[in-house]
């Protein structure tokens, strides 16, 4: 091996790897199957009612200069998230209709998990996605916390293998893998659907109704439900960078006159002193083979300016912002117009954005961040490869 | 409280426990491999993916090294990914080409190297540098020739070696 190279690429390795997810349960066809949205946080980029607008998830791989060595992952620990008071519950049994501001809780949950969060989707994510949940799981971070649902609004997505009976509420239990269970009934005409691992008679005997007051933090939803942090614009249309956080979660969305892309995810990023975290990529862009690519990110509050250089080697600078005055931390937003291809017409890289970097007052740099990505294509294929 | 229930199927238990111990055991070598070749987004999906096709195949216990035989189905789903994510490209007219010219770091130089790799190359300089493996071990673990790794390794190594000069 190259001795020279051989302990640098090592280094860089090692802080690639450092970012690995945790390898969460043991997979199975079930988990993949019953609720794709939810179970990758990765893609859950919603786009909304705009067809010009597309939607991209990036995240981003952290490089640091003149980082605080007393700060760790430790420090940025998580908020706990209390359950819901489910004292002031009623039982499921009881309801003969599920009011809007009716949440169904477990009170009995698999050992290891705890509350997550609640979700309640937005008007405007569409017609088909009217419904609200609440997620249970271990909070790792990763993508991979929920473990547990308990969504109103949704049914089984299969035949279901077999019927429970917990007081007078029958359930319709859907076992696509063994150890995974989607368990279906209906309160009036309201579907209810919970989904999870192990065993599910004792959490389908706890569920409990409650009302929006008795949840810990306010629930996750769209656009309308975040506070607006960042502000830019290009070709003389603007784009706002909104933010909402519940407990350890958040969400981000990028809006437009065109819509809204955006999604919720995890709140804790060890070593984020950069993140990149929503954005839009509209075309066409102002001129023939262009784009316009918007991209939005999080920086500490010593940050002064953030250089964000766009793939085809464009760089905006931005004063980072907080409009909202309600965070410690500062928000990015960066719009150009980029060129793209013009020969092949396809992707040399997989983000629009190639780096972005965080400066304070005195011009010095305190972080930057570089996708990963999946880096260029093979130049030839190769076939020998199974 | 009035519980009924029925249907249990207790003759998965034992294959369940396989699928179980063999992500137990090799899943994490298997995801920071992913993570060096795709990233910490993806690490995981396609980790989960490779592992699924593998263990839906009939008789997969009975694997012989069983460890680079995931570590290739991960290798084969990044690539998966790539052309996935190449296809959406081309339809979303994505495609831009980096020209940034940009003197900071060492490390960040180098890590921006590393992201200009592409999957093969990827794979191949994290199994020679991180794991320590020879051209002879790389070529079997992905099942590739010793001269398409010596080649490829080759090529990184330029690139690489660039990126600290």
């Amino acid at each position: 091996m190259n001795m020279q190279l051989d302990p640098h690429v090592k280094a860089v390795f090692d802080e690639i790897i450092a970012h690995a997810p945790d390898i969460g349960p043991t997979p199975s066809a079930g988990v993949v199957n019953l609720d794709p949205t939810v179970s990758d946080r990765g893609r859950r980029w919603l786009a909304v009612a705009a067809a010009a607008v597309l939607v991209v998830g990036v995240a981003g791989l952290v490089a640091f200069a003149g980082r605080d060595a007393s700060r760790s992952p430790a420090d940025e620990a998580t908020v706990t998230s209390p359950p819901p008071d489910s004292g002031a519950g009623r039982p499921l049994s009881s309801m003969d209709q599920l009011a809007s501001s009716d949440w169904v809780v477990a009170t009995v949950l698999p050992d290891g998990l705890e509350y997550l969060y609640a979700r309640r989707d937005s008007p405007a994510l569409g017609p088909d996605r009217q419904s609200r949940a609440i997620a249970y799981g271990v909070p790792r971070g990763d993508g991979t916390d929920e473990e547990l649902w308990v969504e109103i609004g949704r049914a089984n997505v299969g035949t279901p293998d077999e019927s429970f009976t917990v007081g007078e509420v029958v359930w319709s239990i859907e076992r696509p893998e063994d150890s995974w269970w989607s368990a279906s009934t209906r309160v009036g005409g309201t579907d209810l659907n919970v989904r999870g691992s192990g065993t599910f008679e004792q959490v389908l005997a706890g569920l409990t109704v409650v009302d929006d007051s008795n949840l810990p933090f306010t629930p996750l939803g769209g656009p309308d439900d975040a506070v607006v942090v960042a502000r830019t614009n290009v070709d003389g249309d603007i784009y706002t960078y909104s933010i909402q956080e519940s407990g350890r979660y958040k969400c981000d969305w990028v809006t437009s006159q065109d819509g809204a892309s955006g999604g919720c995810g995890s709140l804790v990023q060890p070593d984020a002193d950069v993140t990149i975290d929503a954005g839009v990529t509209t075309e066409p862009g102002a001129l023939p083979g262009t784009v316009d690519a918007v991209r939005s990110g999080s920086v500490t509050a010593a940050t002064a300016s953030v250089e964000v250089v766009f793939a085809d080697g464009t760089t905006v600078t931005v004063e980072p912002t907080d409009l909202s005055g309600t965070f410690d931390i500062l928000f990015w937003i960066a719009a150009a117009t980029i060129s793209t291809d013009s020969q092949t017409g396809l992707p040399v890289t997989q983000e629009s954005v190639a780096e972005v970097r965080a400066y304070d007052r005195e011009g010095i740099l305190i972080g930057t961040t570089i996708p990963l990505g999946l880096g260029q294509p093979d130049e030839e294929p190769s076939t020998e490869e199974q | 409280m009035d519980l009924m229930h029925h249907d249990p199927h207790p003759e998965r238990g034992q294959a369940d426990e396989q699928v179980d111990v063999a992500w137990r055991t090799h899943a994490p070598a298997a995801v920071r491999f992913a993570t060096a070749v795709v990233g910490p987004v993806d690490a995981h999906d396609v980790t989960t993916s490779a592992f699924l096709r593998v263990t839906s195949q009939p008789g997969w216990s009975d694997i012989e090294h069983f460890d680079r035989y995931l570590i290739r189905a991960v290798r084969n789903e990044a690539q998966n990914l790539y052309r996935q994510r190449r296809r959406r490209w081309q339809r979303d007219l994505l495609a831009v080409r980096p020209e940034a010219s940009i003197d900071s770091l060492p490390d960040v130089d180098l890590l921006r190297a590393v992201a200009s790799l592409s999957v093969r190359q990827r794979s191949v300089v994290f199994l020679a540098y991180w794991q320590d493996m020879t051209e002879a071990e790389i070529a079997e673990t992905l099942d590739v020739t010793r001269s398409t790794v010596h080649r490829t390794l080759a090529r990184a190594r330029n690139a690489l070696r660039k990126a600290l000069t």
